[in-house]
């Protein structure tokens, strides 16, 4: 493609053949021709974009505020050079460059090779893809421009950032706090020694007793006490009303910080977790535990987004059956905008599950990005001290979580029944 | 894909402005655009200038209507020459302004400044020291007069060597403008330069136009003009003639303006890109190892296709001849016998014709001539070896 | 792989749309200018019957260059010389492109019907006024327009003479070049009647005389005798070693029309007419092309042919001798485009074949010898000490055909024809380079305004994010029902009464439980509050139930 320079070029060359022929002065002609001579004999050289891309990312999981190293080898695997060849490797706009670029020019003989390297900081959760990777072949006199580009994508996920809860676990006022694992006295699958017991086929290798075997003979079992787990249920809200605040700051973020730092913790301590976000649909994570579930539970909430208005009561109708009986459940929710809220927890309590509703505080949220009036503002501050009264009436642990608040010290405020 | 990433390195050459400035491609490049330059000018003032309408026949008229020598020497002038060796010293004076003018534009603003209000102070000292001392010196003896003739005359010489020097500046602009954009990066130094000269070359033009140059009169008469019929070649290459000594300075002018062009552009457009580099990118082997590849690139272009620009267009004002041949020789067509003896082909519209037609054979012919993979070819056996 | 994907293919199609269109415009404006079908004739460069290359062949004999013209007679403005110069106008067969011009008296003129461009025929008149000389052979075409400016005009309407050709048929017209009409003696031309021609017989050399016969006299002088070879121009003349001067011109003429003299538009006044050829007193002319002749004493529906005599050949000249040895050209004006066609002109080969089989044969004619006079008093050299003629050429005699106003045999011919005229044409014709200069003017502001370059790569790091809640509702929670509201809540909360039991208690209950009576009032009083009421009111509802 010609480039506006050439464009001009050929069009002042034309025009100055014409108005030499007209006025007859042959300089002018000859300039002209000069012109577009120039034109085409730079139409001999092209370059090309047959190139080879390979990318290499420090991680394909990292959390939130972390720093992504990149590496882009670009090597021309034609037999001919790439001549100025502008090699620009697509970024989403949602990560902030560190240090490095990630565009260069370069001029690549046959088989030759460059590296392109450079830091991302990533301050949003979510999925993202880096790539693909654009060519531009430009002229040496800027005369044509040829756009290319490698499909070449690198995908990774960047999850919500851990706090860490375990000390308001240990230093909170609330009994019945959950101490994770406890072992019973019947044999299973657990940590602790229960008998031995004769091996029968099947049974995993890494559990004979081999000083057993040793002193009898005969194969022997090293036999467990089965480890009596939690099922803890963290259901997050998710709906469009969750978005209000800033784009660091919002009741869906500090609810995904949230979840995962619990999440975190609990899986810790090998409980089971479940993962429940309602939005404009219900998804549902069942309760399992170990680093499956908590990537598991990672990449959900790294691609949680606000929308939808479902009420709460609804995800309670259709999944409290499902709940172990007894079970701890967080509601990680403003309560904001949704009516059933109340219901769904007596619901809940009704059925013996220990509630816990950590709120985000909608209203101080909205105050960081709008201006509301202070006795609106006050009025609307009553009316949610009202709803988490009532909701701590009903028999729930309240956490009305204000947006300076770290998430262990919200933890601590945890106002019982 | 997931795997161990080096940070950037850092190496022993950078792209730092002050080190890639000294870089010999960078040089060589401002070396071709310097020499281009003062080609081009010499080639314009001997085919429009000299003898027509040049600056020693401006200071002949001044000195003839003060009566007196100017006071600025002739060697530096070019009075005391002939022809266009009259502008070899300006030339040299203009390339010193210009040269400096990019020092210049180097330094700090605060020194910028110093210098600048330096200059200008000693010239309102040059101008009036004297005339000032003259004039205190009277009014301290004579008490309040106007002052006399002595004090007046004072005036006299820096008034001339200002003059002498505006009008020889007037002369050098292309090239005091054209080395300000060269050595100084400035791009617009380089536009001026070219402008001056397009000007120059649109203003001869008109003023040469038969209907124009009538009104003109006498002076019209000064006006070098080129001749309006092709002429029998007698420059070319590998034994062909194929243009005419006139045609070939004007062929000249033309491809040494793009030269110049194309070879300060250039040096700017890299050195722009260099900069405009993070510092981590301006140490990186990397960077710096495609940035020379890219100079190299670009040094090769210039000559190559600067070269290759010049000579077809020496061909194509000469293809006529050929053209006109091939018509005469293909025979049993009256549109055949109509062509090769028409007018048009002898005027300056067969030529123009012709040329164009050669330049379009030149563009299809590269579908048909692999050159790019034969010379990679070359250049990956040579890479091996 | 690099993928260039979609824009590729979108890039070639916008192209092929583009040029497809502009084939299309093109071929349009073509259309109207090049001819299908018509019948390619007397071109120089072509030898069948109804072509010139008999005329062309003697004057390259005579070792004269010929040239051909196949754009615009504006190149004549090129010439370096002009005095040496013929150009040859045989037949005007097609119409130029007719764009508006700036003239005198009003701001802008169409012309119609034009043959040759406003600026086309001030071409050929200053090449005349510089010298040259231009022969024009034209019957019913275009060629007034340069007619009118030497005034006069042709007629354009076939005339019908008794003095024709009885063996052909009375399309064929004799016409000899004397200022009395030639007449018949039964079906031959009547010998008696062929005079000499009226100005090159004239004695005085300087008033006109042929220049053959000034040479014929200046040899008679000397007593010099030359070979056919050394008579060089003159060689038609050329007779036992001298050369002797025949001013009698008995021509040959088909389809002819007449010329009139008419100064309406005559370019200057030092300009001068002089008749050479007339017609018969009996000659009649179809003016309504139908066939028929119907005359009377006056011109109108009934009898709207005419009869009489007519001029049949006009010479114009610059000087008012007409003389080649003063400076100024001429104009030779013959009422016939077909005057010199092989068929005509080389009767001998004609009648032997030359140019195709023969039905009738051509009678022998002056054609030849009077064109080849007219060539030899343009183009002989004079010595410039002297002033005498030499007899050969000049060094830089030139003949220019004019074949840019010829149908061409193909399509092609006439397609490279009309690049070549549209260039000198835009380049060379004053309204026409406006247009040029417009065009040129609006394909830069296109590419200035279209052309864009593509942006520089820039990584930018952005995140929009919307995160604002209902506005709306703000004012809502400043009413004090609301505020009511929000404040029995909190008090049924605080108390921990369900929604029944708070409405089914009494007010004084109600009241007993606020136990502010500030907040009583608030409640239980239906008024209104100013802001500052409300603003307390608000507070005192916030630190209510505090312990």
């Amino acid at each position: 493609m010609w480039t506006r320079k050439a464009s001009f070029t050929f069009a002042g060359g034309i025009s100055l053949i014409l108005i030499g022929m007209m006025i007859s002065n042959h300089q002018m002609m000859i300039l002209g021709l000069s012109f577009v001579a120039f034109i085409v004999a730079n139409s001999w050289i092209s370059g090309h974009g047959d190139v080879e891309v390979q990318r290499t990312l420090s991680a394909d999981n990292l959390y939130k505020g972390d720093d992504l190293y990149v590496e882009l080898l670009v090597t021309n695997r034609s037999g001919r050079r790439t001549q100025t060849l502008e090699v620009y490797d697509n970024v989403p706009h949602e990560m902030k460059l560190r240090s490095g670029l990630n565009q260069m020019k370069m001029n690549l003989g046959p088989g030759e090779s460059a590296r392109i390297r450079y830091v991302l900081r990533c301050p949003l959760r979510g999925h993202f893809s880096i790539g693909p990777v654009s060519l531009r072949y430009r002229n040496t006199f800027n005369l044509s421009v040829e756009e290319m580009f490698v499909d070449h994508h690198s995908d990774m996920i960047v999850f919500p950032q851990l706090r860490d809860v375990e000390e308001a676990f240990i230093r909170s006022r609330t009994p019945k706090m959950y101490t994770g694992a406890t072992t019973l006295r019947t044999p299973g699958p657990g940590t602790e020694f229960y008998s031995l017991r004769e091996y029968v086929p099947g049974d995993p290798f890494k559990n004979i007793n081999w000083k057993a075997f040793a002193r009898t003979g005969d194969l022997m079992i090293n036999e467990k006490c089965r480890d009596a787990v939690t099922d803890l249920y963290i259901i997050l809200d998710s709906r469009d009303i969750a978005r209000i605040g800033t784009v660091l700051k919002n009741p869906l973020e500090m609810g995904t910080v949230a979840a995962a730092s619990l999440a975190s913790f609990f899986l810790q301590r090998r409980d089971s977790v479940s993962l429940i976000i309602y939005d404009e649909k219900l998804s549902y994570l069942p309760p399992d535990t170990g680093d499956k579930q908590h990537f598991k539970i990672l990449s959900s909430l790294a691609g949680v987004a606000p929308q939808g208005a479902m009420p709460l009561q609804a995800v309670t109708n259709s999944l409290a059956a499902r709940f172990s009986r007894g079970s701890p459940i967080f509601i990680i929710s403003s309560c904001e905008g949704d009516g059933t809220v109340p219901a769904a927890i007596r619901d809940l309590v009704g059925r013996g599950h220990e509630v816990t509703v950590l709120s985000p505080s909608s209203i101080d949220f909205e105050r960081l990005v709008s201006r509301i009036p202070r006795m609106s503002y006050e009025v609307l501050k009553i009316e949610r001290q009202n709803r988490m009264t009532s909701l701590a009436g009903f028999g729930s642990q309240v956490i009305d979580w204000m947006p300076d608040m770290d998430l262990s010290q919200a933890l601590l405020q945890v106002r019982g029944y | 894909m997931a795997g161990e990433v080096s940070p950037q390195e850092e190496g022993n050459r950078t792209l730092h402005l002050r080190t890639l400035r000294k870089q010999w491609q960078i040089i060589t490049l401002q070396v071709i655009a310097t020499v281009a330059l003062v080609w081009m000018y010499m080639e314009i003032v001997s085919t429009y200038v000299v003898g027509s309408i040049d600056h020693t026949i401006l200071f002949r008229m001044l000195e003839q209507e003060i009566g007196s020598e100017l006071p600025v020497g002739d060697w530096l002038t070019g009075l005391d020459q002939q022809g266009v060796a009259s502008y070899y010293v300006p030339i040299g004076v203009g390339i010193t302004i210009g040269g400096g003018m990019s020092l210049l534009a180097f330094q700090p603003p605060k020194r910028q400044q110093k210098i600048k209000l330096a200059f200008v102070i000693g010239l309102i000292v040059i101008l009036s020291g004297r005339f000032l001392m003259n004039y205190l010196w009277q009014l301290w003896g004579d008490g309040w007069t106007v002052p006399d003739n002595n004090a007046l005359a004072t005036l006299e010489w820096p008034l001339l060597t200002i003059l002498s020097m505006v009008i020889l500046m007037f002369y050098l602009l292309p090239v005091i403008m054209g080395t300000r954009g060269i050595w100084g990066l400035s791009r617009k130094g380089v536009a001026w330069c070219i402008g001056f000269v397009l000007l120059f070359l649109a203003i001869h033009a008109i003023l040469s136009f038969p209907v124009v140059k009538a009104q003109l009169g006498g002076y019209g008469d000064k006006l070098a003009t080129l001749d309006v019929l092709v002429g029998a070649p007698t420059v070319g290459f590998f034994g062909m003639n194929l243009v005419t000594e006139q045609q070939f300075s004007l062929i000249m002018i033309a491809c040494l303006i793009m030269i110049f062009q194309e070879s300060a552009f250039g040096v700017i457009r890299q050195l722009e890109y260099a900069f405009r580099l993070p510092e981590s990118c301006k140490r990186d082997p990397e960077y710096v190892k495609q940035v020379d590849n890219v100079l190299n690139g670009h040094l090769r272009h210039t000559v190559i296709f600067l070269t290759i620009t010049t000579l077809s267009t020496m061909v194509a004002l000469g293809f006529h001849s050929v053209l006109l041949e091939f018509v005469e020789g293909v025979t049993g067509s009256q549109w055949a016998a109509q062509v090769s003896e028409s007018v048009e082909l002898t005027l300056t519209y067969g030529l123009v014709i012709s040329a164009l037609l050669f330049l379009a054979l030149m563009a299809v012919l590269r579908f048909f001539v692999p050159w790019q993979r034969l010379w990679g070819l070359i250049e990956t056996s040579l890479s091996r070896s | 792989m690099a993928v260039d994907g979609n824009s590729k293919l979108k890039r070639i199609g916008l192209q092929f749309a583009f040029w497809g269109v502009l084939a299309v415009l093109f071929g349009t404006l073509m259309i109207n200018f090049v001819n299908f079908g018509q019948p390619n004739q007397l071109s120089a460069y072509d030898n069948d019957w109804d072509d010139l290359s008999a005329f062309r062949q003697d004057i390259n004999d005579m070792g004269i260059e010929t040239k051909s013209l196949v754009s615009s007679p504006l190149l004549l403005e090129e010439l370096e010389d002009p005095r040496n110069v013929t150009f040859v106008i045989a037949g005007v067969e097609r119409d130029t492109i007719s764009l508006p011009q700036f003239s005198g008296e009003s701001v802008v003129t169409f012309a119609s019907e034009d043959g040759y461009s406003p600026s086309e025929v001030d071409a050929i008149v200053d090449f005349v006024v510089k010298g040259g000389t231009v022969i024009v052979f034209e019957d019913y075409g275009y060629a007034n327009t340069i007619a009118e400016k030497f005034g006069v005009k042709f007629k354009r309407a076939q005339l019908y003479d008794t003095v024709y050709v009885h063996e052909l048929d009375y399309n064929y017209i004799w016409t000899c070049m004397q200022l009395a009409p030639c007449g018949m003696n039964g079906t031959v031309i009547d010998p008696t009647t062929i005079e000499s021609h009226s100005r090159w017989n004239i004695t005085d050399p300087l008033a006109g005389r042929h220049i053959c016969a000034v040479w014929a006299d200046l040899m008679a002088l000397n007593g010099t005798t030359v070979t056919e070879e050394e008579a060089g121009l003159c060689a038609q003349h050329h007779q036992d070693g001298l050369i002797r001067y025949n001013a009698s011109y008995q021509m040959l003429l088909n389809n002819i029309t007449s010329i009139d003299i008419d100064e309406t538009n005559k370019h200057s006044s030092m300009i001068t007419q002089g008749i050479r050829s007339v017609s018969s007193s009996e000659a009649t002319i179809d003016m309504n092309g139908d066939g028929e002749i119907w005359i009377g004493s006056g011109l109108n529906a009934d009898t709207p042919d005419l009869w009489g005599q007519f001029n049949t050949s006009i010479e114009v000249c610059v000087s008012a001798t007409c003389s080649p040895f003063e400076s100024g050209g001429r104009v030779h004006f013959v009422a016939d485009g077909s005057t010199l066609i092989n068929a005509i002109y080389d009767y001998e080969g004609f009648n032997r074949g030359d140019y195709g089989p023969v039905t009738k044969e051509m009678p022998a004619n002056d054609n030849r010898k009077w064109a080849l006079d007219v060539i030899a008093e343009s183009l002989m050299a004079i010595d410039p000490v002297t002033g005498m003629p030499l007899g050969e050429a000049s060094p830089t005699a030139m003949v220019i055909f004019d074949e840019s106003r010829h149908v061409q045999s193909n399509v092609a011919t006439d397609t490279y024809n009309m690049l070549y005229f549209v260039l000198v044409y835009f380049t060379g014709e004053g309204l026409a380079k406006l247009l040029l200069f417009i065009a040129l003017f609006v394909l830069f502001e296109g590419v200035l305004l279209k052309k864009k370059d593509p942006d520089p790569w820039r990584h930018v790091f952005s995140i929009i994010y919307y995160g604002f809640g209902d506005a709306n509702r703000y004012s809502y929670y400043a009413k004090n029902n609301k505020i009511k509201q929000v404040f029995l809540s909190k008090v049924r909360n605080q108390n921990g009464l369900t929604r029944e039991e708070f409405d089914s208690m009494p007010a004084r209950e109600l009241q007993a439980m606020i136990a502010d009576p500030v907040l009583v009032k608030f409640v239980f009083e239906n008024r209104t509050f100013t802001l500052e009421q409300t603003v307390a009111i608000v507070k005192r509802v916030k630190v209510w139930g505090r312990v």
